[in-house]
């Protein structure tokens, strides 16, 4: 499993926080790093709305089981996970699958729940700059 | 209502009246306390409260979630009142002085029983009093660090340069474990709401003396805090006056 970049996206699509685990890897600009995370953030929920009632199940609507998951191309895989309040983690991975990347998700959820969300200085839906929260991401990969 | 009025009445020389009997009134005085246990006992037992808990419980373990949310709410709360990162800085102190001036009574308590010196009532002269600068310093290190955060102090220092001055060091502070300061209040550290305890402390034992907290990083310990406590020249004298001849 290599890990290259997360993404935390807020409710409303917007990126909150950057992180980069790998060295040497091409850089998107801040433009374009946005524009990324805003796009998975409508295919994600366009995919949630065209999912046929039928095969909906009796979860709530916002949870992962229903919109995107994974985008895959030649070298590398982008990988979706949802909470329950509608952050998401978008993780950008190689030689991996879903449920090991589900595992990793859990971790950063639990992390950002810690380190981010236990903060009195973190605002919520506003950007992250927290030393602490990427010491213990970096740790998790 | 009357009962309070009794109690004014019943204390002190009155100078319009001069020297009175006391005796009739202490009696009423004592029917009106015991109408007031009995008022507390049918309180109590409808609701259990913090205060039908013993006092010498061996664990009183909290919820660390719930602790830093209480926490980052009271700095967050603090903040909102204060103007700069100085004021901020002394509102948690004064916070928790409040706490450690009760604290020190309550953590001698329960040492003492831990040790047995007050499971029997006979015995009760044993408990101790800290007097000297380095024990009760030993105390806090130990005992009073252990009650708060269920571990010791990671170093208790004295200054080389200042005869006045004393460290302890905390490498990972529990309750701003989970903070991260952001660049605009530079020199804040949270754990000054613990300075404050041990301030409290300090005083309430007869050591007059200032606390701070400063954040010294470390590679590996990111967090680590020291507790700078300066105390009050007369401190010192005393010390020098009743130990050293």
């Amino acid at each position: 499993m290599q890990i290259y970049t997360l993404y935390i996206l807020n409710k409303s699509g917007g990126l909150v926080y950057h992180n980069d685990f790998q060295p040497g890897l091409l850089q998107l600009t801040t433009n374009e790093s946005l524009v990324m995370a805003s796009t998975i953030h409508s295919i994600h929920a366009i995919s949630s709305k065209i999912t046929p009632a039928n095969a909906k199940t009796n979860d709530l609507y916002n949870n992962n089981k229903s919109g995107l998951r994974i985008i895959e191309t030649e070298n590398f895989q982008i990988y979706v996970y949802q909470t329950i309040t509608g952050v998401k983690f978008i993780g950008f991975a190689n030689d991996t699958n879903l449920a090991e990347m589900e595992v990793w998700f859990k971790k950063v959820y639990l992390c950002y729940s810690d380190y981010v969300m236990k903060n009195p200085f973190q605002q919520l839906d506003m950007p992250i700059k927290n030393d602490n929260f990427d010491r213990i991401v970096r740790q998790t990969v | 209502m009357s009962s309070s009025r009794l109690l004014v009445s019943g204390v002190g020389y009155d100078p319009a009246v001069g020297p009175q009997s006391t005796g009739p009134q202490v009696q009423q005085l004592a029917t009106s306390t015991s109408s007031l246990k009995r008022q507390f006992s049918a309180s109590g037992g409808a609701h259990s409260s913090i205060f039908d808990k013993n006092l010498h419980r061996a664990k009183h373990d909290i919820s660390l979630s719930s602790l830093c949310y209480l926490f980052g709410e009271i700095v967050s709360w603090c903040d909102s009142k204060s103007r700069g990162v100085q004021q901020l800085e002394s509102r948690l102190n004064n916070l928790g002085y409040s706490i450690g001036i009760k604290y020190l009574e309550l953590t001698s308590l329960r040492e003492n029983f831990a040790s047995g010196n007050i499971s029997s009532s006979s015995k009760s002269h044993a408990t101790k009093r800290e007097v000297r600068i380095l024990e009760i310093l030993q105390f806090i290190n130990s005992s009073v660090w252990k009650g708060l955060f269920g571990k010791m102090a990671d170093k208790l220092e004295k200054s080389q340069d200042l005869a006045n001055q004393y460290m302890i060091t905390d490498n990972l502070p529990l309750i701003s474990k989970y903070i991260s300061v952001p660049k605009e209040f530079q020199h804040l550290n949270c754990a000054a709401f613990v300075a404050g305890i041990v301030e409290g402390i300090l005083d309430s034992a007869y050591f007059q003396a200032n606390v701070s907290a400063h954040s010294f990083p470390e590679p590996g310990l990111p967090l680590k805090t020291v507790f700078v406590i300066n105390f009050d020249d007369k401190v010192i004298k005393r010390e020098s006056m009743r130990f050293e001849r």
